[in-house]
């Protein structure tokens, strides 16, 4: 765990004027300040944030999985995948198959919560917005694969998890869902009240290689 | 211990949670003897060898597992979905590679 302060030692040495700009000159816990870099003088990994349009959970009655994969992907303009911890993504939509009968449905547009809700019988599936209960954290570079297994032990060599696949697990204790967007990319879905702690995990956890934060993006 | 789960692939016995013995029953509800009924909330076998147990996938698909492990070695030699999605996950192949 960082140091929980955001203080530096000779805060009474501070001047009023300064005090914002002194802030983001050092890492600051649980949040992630675009420009702020630390580690490394040539830090080898990014941080940022990722913002979706929406993003809903969608659980398939027993028995239903084959109507619901195919009515996500005529939404979502893709060929499900084959099998639970794939993903397959098209410019305005992706879609995560993440256990028996439960997918993620993450849209570039704020109208895919009414979109997918109403393409779904309730016979069929049950939709839960997450749009607000989920914050997404992207960690890119050659290390990244190092960081994660900082926390989970799951294989991420590229053979047993390529680009596509993805992987509940917990990370700091918060559970995650961890998507291979490229050999270098990951994305990690966390929910939103733990997501400060989770990147105060991560920036900790990058810190040996060296990260430099980046402007928000989207997912899409 | 790692366990393979069917949906996930093979992960750590910390994102588990164990659900106890997985081979009792509880009695119909209609069923007036009350020793029947102890028996499944108490007694339970202490078996040195296989047993059937279930295990909660709590830290990842959140799946319930029939797990046959043994209490001496910790080997397990069988890892089953339970529940009711149990038969689409034998109709589909390659999950949990
Ligand atoms: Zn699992």
């Amino acid at each position: 765990m960082s140091d929980v302060s955001n203080e530096s030692p000779n805060t009474t040495a501070r001047t009023e004027a300064t005090k914002p700009e002194a802030a983001v000159a050092r890492p600051v816990v649980g949040r992630l300040v675009p420009g702020e870099a630390a580690g490394a003088e040539d830090p080898s990994l990014t941080l940022r944030e990722l913002s979706a349009g929406a993003l809903l959970e969608v659980g398939a009655w027993p028995n239903r999985r084959e109507n619901v994969a195919n009515r996500l992907g005529e939404l979502a303009g893709v060929t499900l995948p084959g099998r639970p911890g794939r993903f397959t993504e098209s410019p305005s939509a992706l879609v995560c198959w993440i256990a028996f009968g439960r997918f993620i449905y993450v849209g570039a547009a704020a109208e895919d919560t009414a979109r997918v809700d109403t393409a779904l019988d309730t016979e069929d599936a049950a939709v839960v917005d997450l749009s607000g209960a989920r914050r997404i954290v992207r960690i890119e570079g050659e290390t990244a694969r190092e960081v994660l297994n900082k926390a989970v032990a799951i294989d991420f060599d590229p053979a047993a998890f390529p680009a596509g696949a993805l992987a509940q697990s917990v990370i700091h204790q918060i559970p995650a869902v961890i998507l291979r967007r490229s050999e270098t990319v990951f994305d990690v879905l966390a929910p939103s009240s733990l997501a400060d702690a989770l990147i105060d995990w991560m920036t900790d956890a990058a810190l040996e290689f060296g990260y430099r934060v980046e402007e928000p993006g989207t997912i899409l | 211990m790692r366990i393979h789960c069917p949906c996930c692939g093979p992960r750590g016995v910390a994102e588990f949670s164990y659900g106890g013995d997985g081979t009792v029953r509880r009695p119909d509800l209609s069923v007036t003897d009350t020793d029947a009924h102890v028996a499944y909330v108490f007694e339970r076998e202490n078996p040195r060898g296989p047993h059937v147990e279930l295990w909660h996938h709590i830290g990842g698909c959140r799946h319930w597992l029939r797990v046959t492990r043994d209490t001496l070695t910790h080997e397990i030699t069988s890892v089953e979905m339970a529940g009711r999605f149990a038969g689409e996950a034998a109709r589909i192949s390659g999950a949990g590679a």
